[in-house]
C-alpha cells in the first residue's frame, strides 16, 4: 500500500469514526468537533456545487456557440441562470427579495407544475405499457391495486355509490384493505434499505472499501 | 445516550462485525447470489451500446454526497466505475448526470481512474461527469434531454429520485434499454411501471456485489442478508408473544 493510500485511509476512517461517534455519545467536546468536521465537509460541498454549476454553464455555452441542435435552449438557459443568480445575490445585500420572490412564484412554481403534470401522463402510458411489456402476476397486481386506489379516489355515479355505502365507505374500505398490506410491505422495503444504507457507511467506515483509493 | 441510540450503535457494531468476518471468510471467493435481471443485462447492454457507438447514461438523481441519498448516490458510484469499465473500449465514453456538485466531481474521478487503469484516459472528459439541473424539476428537466443529446442507448437511474423517475426512464426507453434503482418508495412504483428491469428496495445497495465491484459489497450483502432473517425472527417472535399474551390476559 502506497503512503499516500495509508494517509487518505487513515483521514478517511477518523473523519468517518468520530464523526459517527460524535452522534452516538454524549460527550460534548466529541459532539463539536463532529459538527466541525461537517460543517467543513459542507463548505466543500457548496464549493463542488458552485465548480459544478460553472460546468454546467461551460457545457452549454460551449453548444450554444457551436449552433448545435436545441443551441437555443442552452443560450436561454446559460443567460437565465446567471442573470436569477446576480438578481439573487443583489437581493441578498440589499435585503429586498421582492424579485427573487416574483422569479420563484412566475416562472420556478409554474414550470414545476407543468413537469409534475408530465410525470402524471408519464406514469399513466407507463402504466398502460406494462400490460404487454411485462406480462406477470406483479405487474397484474400493480395495475389492480393502481386501478382500484384510483377508482376510490375519484367520484361515482349516485346508484354505485349508495350500492358501496357512500364515498366514504368505498375509501375507507379500500384505505383498510390497501393500507395494511402496502404498509407492510413498504416497512419491508424501509427495512431492507436501511440495512443497505447502514451497510454501505459501515463498509467505508470500516475500511474494507476504499473509494477514495481510486 | 438514550435508548435508541444505544440499540442502533449495537445494530452498527454487530453488521460491521459481520461485513468484517464474511469479508475475512469470502476472500477471493464470490458468493452465489440469486438472479436479479436488472444486475444480469447490465453488461449485455454496456456491450451493446459499445457496438452500437452510442453512449451509456448513469443518472444518479436528486441525491446528495452530504446530506439526503448520500448512501444511494455512493452505491451508484460503485456501478459506475464497473460500466465506465466495460465501456472503456467504446469511442463514446459514459455520460453521468448528477443534481449534487460532489456527486458530478466524483462521477469524473471514478471515469478518469478507470480509464487511467484501463490506459485510455486520453478519452475521458470533465464533461462526462456533469450537473443536469438543480433540484429534483430541474434535474429532471436537463437528464431528461441527455439521451437525445448524447445518443444514449442504455440509462443506469441508480439513486435517489422521486416520481419524475418516470420522466427519465420514458425518454431513456425510447432511445434504447433502461434498468432503475431508486430510493424514494413512490420512485420505485414510478420506475416498476415504467422499465422493464426495475430493482426495488435494497436490491439498490447490491450493485456492487452483482457487478463485483470488491469482496467488500459481496460481505456486506451477506451481513445484511444474516440481520434481515434476525428482523423479520424477531417481528414474528414479537407478533407471536403479542398474541398469547392478548389470549391468557
Amino acid at each position: 500500500m502506497r503512503i499516500r493510500n495509508i494517509i487518505g485511509m487513515i483521514v478517511a476512517l477518523s473523519a468517518g469514526l468520530l464523526t459517527a461517534l460524535g452522534y452516538f455519545i454524549p460527550f460534548q467536546p466529541l459532539k463539536d468537533f463532529a459538527n466541525s468536521l461537517l460543517y467543513i465537509a459542507v463548505f466543500l460541498s457548496s464549493i463542488a456545487m458552485l465548480v459544478a454549476v460553472i460546468n454546467l454553464s461551460r457545457i452549454h455555452m460551449r453548444k450554444a456557440v457551436a449552433g448545435k441542435s436545441g443551441g437555443g435552449y442552452s443560450l436561454l438557459l446559460f443567460v437565465s441562470l446567471w442573470l436569477t443568480f446576480l438578481v439573487v445575490f443583489y437581493a441578498l445585500r440589499s435585503h429586498n427579495d421582492a424579485v427573487t420572490i416574483w422569479i420563484v412564484r412566475n416562472i420556478q412554481l409554474p414550470l414545476e407544475a407543468s413537469l409534475s403534470a408530465l410525470v402524471v401522463f408519464a406514469l399513466l402510458v407507463g402504466g398502460v405499457r406494462l400490460l404487454y411489456r411485462r406480462r406477470d402476476v406483479m405487474a397484474y397486481l400493480f395495475l389492480a391495486a393502481a386501478l382500484i386506489v384510483l377508482l376510490a379516489a375519484v367520484p361515482l355515479p349516485a346508484l354505485l355509490e349508495g350500492w358501496l355505502q357512500g364515498p366514504d365507505g368505498i375509501r375507507q374500505a379500500v384505505a383498510s384493505i390497501f393500507l395494511s398490506i402496502a404498509s407492510g410491505g413498504g416497512r419491508g422495503i424501509l427495512l431492507g434499505m436501511a440495512l443497505g444504507a447502514a451497510a454501505t457507511g459501515l463498509r467505508i467506515l470500516i475500511g474494507v472499501d476504499r473509494p477514495y483509493e481510486r | 445516550m438514550d435508548a435508541y441510540a444505544l440499540i442502533a450503535f449495537f445494530l452498527a457494531l454487530i453488521l460491521a462485525g459481520l461485513i468484517l468476518i464474511f469479508h475475512v471468510m469470502r476472500r477471493g471467493r464470490w458468493p452465489v447470489l440469486r438472479n436479479l435481471p436488472g444486475y444480469e443485462s447490465v453488461h449485455s447492454d454496456v456491450g451493446s451500446s459499445v457496438e452500437a457507438g452510442t453512449r451509456v447514461h448513469m443518472a444518479f438523481g436528486e441525491g446528495q454526497i452530504i446530506g439526503v441519498g448520500a448512501e444511494a448516490e455512493l452505491a451508484g458510484l460503485s456501478a459506475l466505475g464497473k460500466i465506465a469499465q466495460a465501456a472503456s473500449v467504446s469511442d463514446r465514453p459514459p455520460v453521468a448526470t448528477s443534481s449534487d456538485g460532489v456527486t458530478s466531481l466524483l462521477a469524473q474521478d471514478v471515469m478518469y481512474s478507470t480509464y487511467r487503469q484501463m490506459r485510455v484516459e486520453e478519452r475521458f472528459d470533465h464533461d462526462l461527469g456533469r450537473l443536469a439541473g438543480l433540484g429534483p424539476a430541474g434535474y429532471t428537466a436537463g437528464a431528461m434531454l441527455t439521451p437525445r443529446e448524447e445518443r444514449v442507448s442504455a440509462t443506469f437511474l441508480i439513486g435517489a429520485m422521486g416520481a419524475e423517475a418516470a420522466l427519465i426512464a420514458d425518454t431513456g426507453a425510447q432511445r434504447g434499454s433502461v434498468t432503475a434503482a431508486v430510493t424514494d418508495p413512490v420512485g420505485q412504483a414510478a420506475v416498476f411501471a415504467t422499465t422493464d428491469n426495475p430493482l426495488l428496495g435494497e436490491e439498490l445497495f447490491a450493485a456492487g456485489a452483482y457487478l463485483k465491484v470488491n469482496h467488500a459489497h459481496a460481505a456486506s450483502l451477506q451481513a445484511q442478508d444474516v440481520l434481515r432473517w434476525a428482523a423479520i425472527a424477531a417481528i414474528l417472535l414479537g407478533a407471536l408473544g403479542s398474541t398469547f399474551l392478548g389470549f391468557f390476559s
